[in-house]
């Protein structure tokens, strides 16, 4: 499919959900170990090294990468100054908001001036891919070879996926896990008081929309509260499975089981769409969906009691009950199980890569060895520094278990957004920690909820409806056409679908076959010639 | 008398003598006189003419890690992809469409406000309206659209209102025949009070003795205007016509780009907010160059033909 589109929509839609498992691992995020009781921030620049690398120089790096929360990341602050003494590094840090990502480093790139350390798409990209050919970054075997705790962070099976054709990995992975649901969550306390039991179908959620439309659930004197919101379409990825779709992915052809094709060219999907479309029609879908240009704005509805029901990650449920519960201390949150679609098609979730980008080391770096010392740092002794942070500053221990603070309640220097930009690579094994998860629960104060939503976890991750395309084999079509494709035929569509009132399937159909006859046919024969492998993907075992 | 006379004949003395001397002479002579424009010539010469050179990367294959002179050349292969574009015809019209109406409705306003504002006698209001106007001006379209979007949202103020005295609410944003509107009437609400600042300057200069001389031909306000005022400040509302000509190409980027969204694409992408679809978020660097080029080329010949035709009519010209 064309890679635009397909680039985009994964991007999207890791951006949804790492920026849940970016807030989670905000929380997860850094403290000292050495030093049982807390640590007080040091005021001078971490020059002099610490016991354990007394003989090693300070390692200095520059270091670029997106961030998924607010962009408020200050140098200096107390966890940097902490973080620089305990692991004897210097890291100066650029962020860039992750909404802005791809023009920010497209233009970095092209300037030619690349920092030491880059977050980037990674192999699976195109422009990526020529990026490690043309000799841009540093090929990393013999540092793995070296620090196996880099190694180990990062399944066999995904190196190997991420390897260059020249045999060389140059790339390390930000690991997601693939099972990240996009639930529906609803207020439970309005529900109950309008009477309406939480919906099993689409059309069963539709029925409780208009009643949510026509009703006023907040008792402010006016029917406003929205009924359904979301911040993307990817925020919708688990609702189409409903319909079977795997959105913005590939799935058999209807027709023909031996090939696949992109969700642009699949029926069910565009159904799914004008479906979306006629609930913004009835005025149930948030009519600032797709407007709004402010990024969590329908997070914030929700959390403000602005909004009944939300379609959004669901590790966001910690801090959508501790927000509603600040405004309202009766307020419920629950999590619809998976609905069924509108032919009774069982509801799942849209598994994802396991990889969410990533970075590269420069080639011109002038410290290779001390990065990866640097990084082996963190997942061996500096672990529990990376994961939790200060004792008393971002976690407590509480019955001899590392309790992580709210980020609410943190001081500012040690809220996430400052943890955030200084953090690199989390084992796999930290992906999906429920006893951790548990903890975090547990600290927000709302521990009881913990089986509740472990146990829709389960619901969502039993059905899957993954992305059959495999993106380590390019396309070398898709690479040369696809963008343009995408933005000359099937965008204008496919963006306006939802919030054009106009819109209909037969202009999608019309768009279809025009991007199909410019190249778009070109594209999907040449993806199942060059993907041998056309069985179901598997990304959790 | 005798003085003034010495005064005038050693002045043509001296200029004589001056045309004799050499040129690299007089440079010396009036040095500090050139070295106030050195950073002018050097600020066009690194941010306008140096960049160039950059333009070679649209005949290039441009791969970004060896930069611009290393990739290899293409010839005209990346303009043809242009040319191929199914949507260059929808962007060029949206882009062109849109700068008319904006020159058309945009560009009389300031004139007519700098005329209303330099007839108000009462200095602290006329400063006081001078200032709140210009101020949007040093908002950002990031800024300025925020506003408009709480205006005129599917939940702003004007819906507030409409559904308050029992109307259905209505979603401007996503009804493509008002969008091009709400651009151009927000655009205009931005920039009036700067735009006005140059006319208020042209109109500051004019002789107030004309103005006297039209009272006593018995010329009232508006004949004033039309007779005096309005002549007086025609060479620079050609020179501003001409100038905006050249930036027809020119749609507003950071204003459409902050406020359109899939459902009014059709009627508001702009080759502008195309080109950093493709060439920013698609890494298409070589097609942005290309878009970039034709629209200087393009915006070149504007102003040059503009500029003939108006010198060609008897007026002021650029040049």
């Amino acid at each position: 499919m064309k890679k635009g589109k397909a680039a985009t929509g994964a991007l999207t839609l890791l951006l949804t959900a790492s920026s849940v498992l970016g807030c989670s691992s905000n929380n997860n995020e850094g403290t000292p170990t050495a030093t049982g009781s807390a640590p007080v921030a040091s005021e001078s620049a971490p020059a002099e090294s610490t016991a354990g690398n007394a003989n090693q120089k300070v390692v200095k790096f520059s270091y670029l990468r997106p961030t998924w929360g607010p962009a408020t990341y200050a140098k200096g602050g107390a966890y940097e100054k902490e973080l620089f003494k305990q692991a004897n590094v210097e890291i100066d840090v650029q962020i860039i908001p992750v909404i802005d990502f791809d023009a920010k480093i497209n233009t970095i790139l092209a300037g030619g001036d690349l920092p030491d350390v880059l977050w980037a798409n990674g192999p699976l990209m195109e422009r990526d891919r020529n990026l490690q050919e043309q000799g841009a970054f540093l090929p990393i075997n013999e540092y793995l070879d070296k620090y196996p705790a880099v190694k180990e962070a990062v399944p066999d099976g995904i190196w190997e996926q991420l390897k260059a054709k020249d045999g060389n990995n140059y790339f390390i992975p930000n690991l997601i896990y693939p099972i990240t649901p996009a639930p529906i969550m609803y207020r439970q306390d309005w529900f109950e008081k309008l009477g309406i039991a939480e919906p099993k179908t689409v059309d069963e959620l539709v029925a409780a929309l208009k009643v949510i439309k026509n009703s006023d659930p907040d008792g402010n004197g006016k029917n406003d509260t929205v009924p359904l919101t979301a911040g993307y379409e990817w925020s919708f990825k688990d609702l189409a499975t409903a319909w079977g779709v795997s959105f913005n992915g590939w799935t058999p052809d209807p027709k023909d089981a031996n090939r696949i094709i992109p969700s642009i060219a699949n029926e069910k999907n565009i159904d799914f769409y004008y479906w979306l479309q006629s609930l913004y029609k009835e005025g149930l879908l948030d009519p600032e969906f797709k407007l709004n240009k402010e990024p969590n704005f329908a997070e914030n509805k929700f959390n403000a009691g602005m909004a009944a029901v939300i379609a959004t990650p669901w590790v966001s449920y910690i801090e959508k009950v501790t927000k509603l519960q600040k405004l309202d201390p009766n307020a419920k949150v629950g999590i619809m199980s998976p609905l069924a679609g509108p032919d009774g098609t069982p509801g799942g979730t849209r598994s994802v890569f396991p990889v969410d980008r990533g970075f590269y080391i420069s080639a011109k770096t002038k410290d290779p060895d001390g990065i990866f010392r640097y990084l082996n740092w963190t997942l061996t002794e500096g672990s529990d520094f990376r994961r939790y942070g200060v004792e008393g500053k971002t976690y407590n221990v509480v019955d001899g278990k590392k309790v992580v603070i709210p980020n609410e309640q943190r001081e500012t220097d040690y809220k996430g957004e400052q943890i955030e930009p200084l953090h690199f690579l989390d084992p796999i094994e930290e992906k999906l920690d429920w006893d951790s998860l548990q903890l975090d629960y547990e600290g927000a104060g709302i521990g009881d909820k913990f089986a509740y939503v472990k146990g829709k976890f389960a619901e969502y991750a039993k059905i899957d409806y993954p992305d059959w395309r495999d993106y380590t084999v390019a396309s070398p079509a898709d690479a040369e056409l696809g963008a343009r494709l995408w933005n000359d035929y099937l965008q204008p569509v496919i963006d306006s679908a939802i919030i054009n009132k106009s819109s209909n399937k037969q202009q999608w159909l019309d768009a279809l076959k025009k991007w199909s006859d410019a190249g778009g046919q070109k594209i999907i024969d040449e993806v199942n010639q060059l993907q041998t492998n056309k069985s179901k993907p598997d990304y959790v075992n | 008398m005798i003085h003034l006379s010495a005064r005038v004949h050693k002045t043509k003395e001296w200029k004589l003598r001056d045309s004799k001397k050499k040129l690299s002479t007089r440079i010396w002579e009036a040095r500090f006189i050139y070295l106030l424009i050195v950073p002018t010539i050097l600020y066009f010469f690194i941010f306008a003419y140096l960049p160039f050179v950059g333009l070679q990367i649209a005949f290039k294959d441009f791969q970004i890690f060896k930069g611009m002179w290393e990739s290899p050349w293409v010839g005209w292969k990346n303009f043809e992809d242009v040319f191929q574009s199914a949507k260059l015809p929808q962007v060029t019209i949206n882009t062109i469409t849109i700068s008319l109406y904006r020159l058309l409705f945009g560009f009389p306003v300031p004139i007519l406000f700098a005329l209303l504002l330099n007839e108000v006698r009462v200095l602290w209001f006329k400063r006081t309206i001078q200032t709140v106007t210009y101020f949007p001006h040093f908002l950002s379209w990031v800024v300025f659209s925020g506003i408009v979007f709480n205006l005129l949202g599917p939940l702003g103020i004007i819906n507030l209102l409409l559904k308050n005295l029992g109307f259905e609410p209505i979603n401007f944003l996503t009804m493509p025949e008002y969008f091009r509107s709400i651009l151009v009437v927000t655009g205009i609400i931005k920039e009036f009070g700067w735009g006005a600042i140059i006319y208020l300057a042209a109109l500051s200069g004019l002789d107030p003795q004309q103005y006297e001389a039209a009272k006593i031909d018995g010329a009232g306000k508006l004949r004033q205007i039309w007779h005096v005022t309005l002549p007086g400040i025609r060479p620079m509302i050609v020179l501003m016509l001409v100038l905006s000509l050249g930036g027809i190409l020119d749609a507003g980027f950071d204003q459409v780009f902050m406020m359109y969204n899939g459902a009014v694409m059709g009627v508001g992408d702009i080759i502008d907010t195309y080109v950093y679809r493709l060439g920013l978020m698609e890494a298409q660097y070589e097609m942005a160059t290309v878009f970039g080029l034709l629209k200087g080329i393009i915006g070149f010949t504007l102003i040059v033909s503009a500029n003939a035709i108006i010198r060609r009519m008897g007026e002021k010209s650029l040049w």
